[in-house]
């Protein structure tokens, strides 16, 4: 190894490290829960597990949906939405809510969904049936 | 021939395999298709600057002006193959998450992997004399290529992020779990492969026939 091909070694490691430091900044624009409530008012993101458990709920006076999602250190937040839930939203594993918090609930204006990321053929919807039913 | 044969067989039977022979995946249904397009390109795109790389060592080690029209060939491609993955990201987002474009920590690192590479052209074209052009854009190069790799990989698994996790999931098992699928996507990234292969062969030649008509001994 001679002289300049440590240099180069030593500022590559530089430039990642940075970026890395930095990039808590620019890369997502999902923040906590916790944040979220801080940000009373303000419009943010914020993403977690849907609680399978707790379900998606309609609030039959209001027309708006609620459920809940947790983070990865278990925490939990209730959702509030009008728009209606997007179509592939029972199957999601995850979900981004876009709106702000107010009140102790946040209220989204957006729901995004992520998918199983496991590709597996739709099943056969008469398979699908149980015999008899 | 037997290369042209095996790029339009796997090409082929990629378009009839994604298209025909393969169902239609649980929850994403049909749009989930795409995958046979998306992965294939942004595997094109990592295979072209990992040859933008290597042209850009051999520019430093022998000061070859080939090595550096072919590191410039490398990273061209690799820019557009980019682009056509970022493109088709963005639809397979709409439906997948709902919407086109979220900033998400993958679309923010592969954004930034695109201004990165541009920044080369950028170099390129703002360095006059020629053999100090070649080393800057071939030290850029290298640099470039250690980024890369941190945007693709990394960033979007330290963050929470809508895309699923590239090549095999956090447990270790496969994505696709209906054979079909499966050999269709491997047929699908054998036929990019050759493509890519093809285009690089392709775009080498027609680069040289140009450099020479403007002088150049390459």
């Amino acid at each position: 190894m001679k002289p300049k091909h440590i240099i180069g070694a030593v500022i590559i490691a530089a430039c990642l490290g940075a970026m890395f430091y930095f990039s808590k900044n620019f890369a997502t624009p999902y923040v906590t829960f916790d944040e979220a409530a801080k940000a009373q008012g303000r419009q943010v993101q914020v993403m977690g597990e849907l609680v399978k458990s707790a379900g998606a709920a309609l609030i039959p006076e209001s027309g708006a949906y609620e459920f809940s999602i947790s983070d990865p250190d278990g925490k939990v937040m209730r959702v509030r939405t009008m728009k209606g839930l997007p179509s592939n939203f029972e199957q999601a594993t995850q979900v981004v809510a876009k709106g702000a918090y107010e009140d102790g609930i946040f209220v989204a204006s957006d729901i995004l969904t992520k998918c199983p990321s496991k590709y597996e053929a739709k099943a056969d919807e008469a398979f699908q049936k149980e015999p008899g039913e | 021939m037997l290369f042209l044969a095996a790029l339009f067989g796997f090409m082929a039977w990629t378009l009839y395999g994604a298209l025909v022979v393969t169902p239609p995946a649980h929850v994403l249904g049909e749009t989930a298709r795409i995958i046979y397009f998306h992965v294939p390109v942004a595997w094109v795109a990592v295979l072209a600057f990992t040859m933008s790389l290597w042209n850009s060592v051999v520019v430093l080690r022998r000061h070859s002006y080939e090595a550096d029209m072919k590191a410039e060939v490398s990273a061209r491609m690799g820019l557009w193959f980019c682009v056509l993955a970022t493109i088709s990201g963005a639809f397979f987002a709409k439906s997948a998450w709902n919407m086109y474009w979220n900033w998400d920590p993958r679309q923010v690192s592969i954004t930034v992997l695109l201004l990165v590479y541009m920044a080369y052209f950028g170099l390129r074209s703002a360095t006059p004399d020629f053999d100090r052009r070649i080393r800057l854009a071939a030290v850029y190069a290298i640099l470039a290529f250690a980024v890369m790799p941190f945007l693709v990989f990394v960033i979007p698994r330290v963050y929470m992020s809508l895309h699923p996790d590239t090549i095999i999931n956090a447990d270790g098992q496969g994505k696709l779990l209906d054979d079909k699928m499966r050999l269709v996507f491997w047929c699908a990234a054998a036929g990019y492969t050759f493509l890519y292969l093809k285009l690089y062969n392709l775009s080498v030649r027609v680069e040289r026939i140009a450099r020479r008509k403007e002088g150049w001994d390459v």
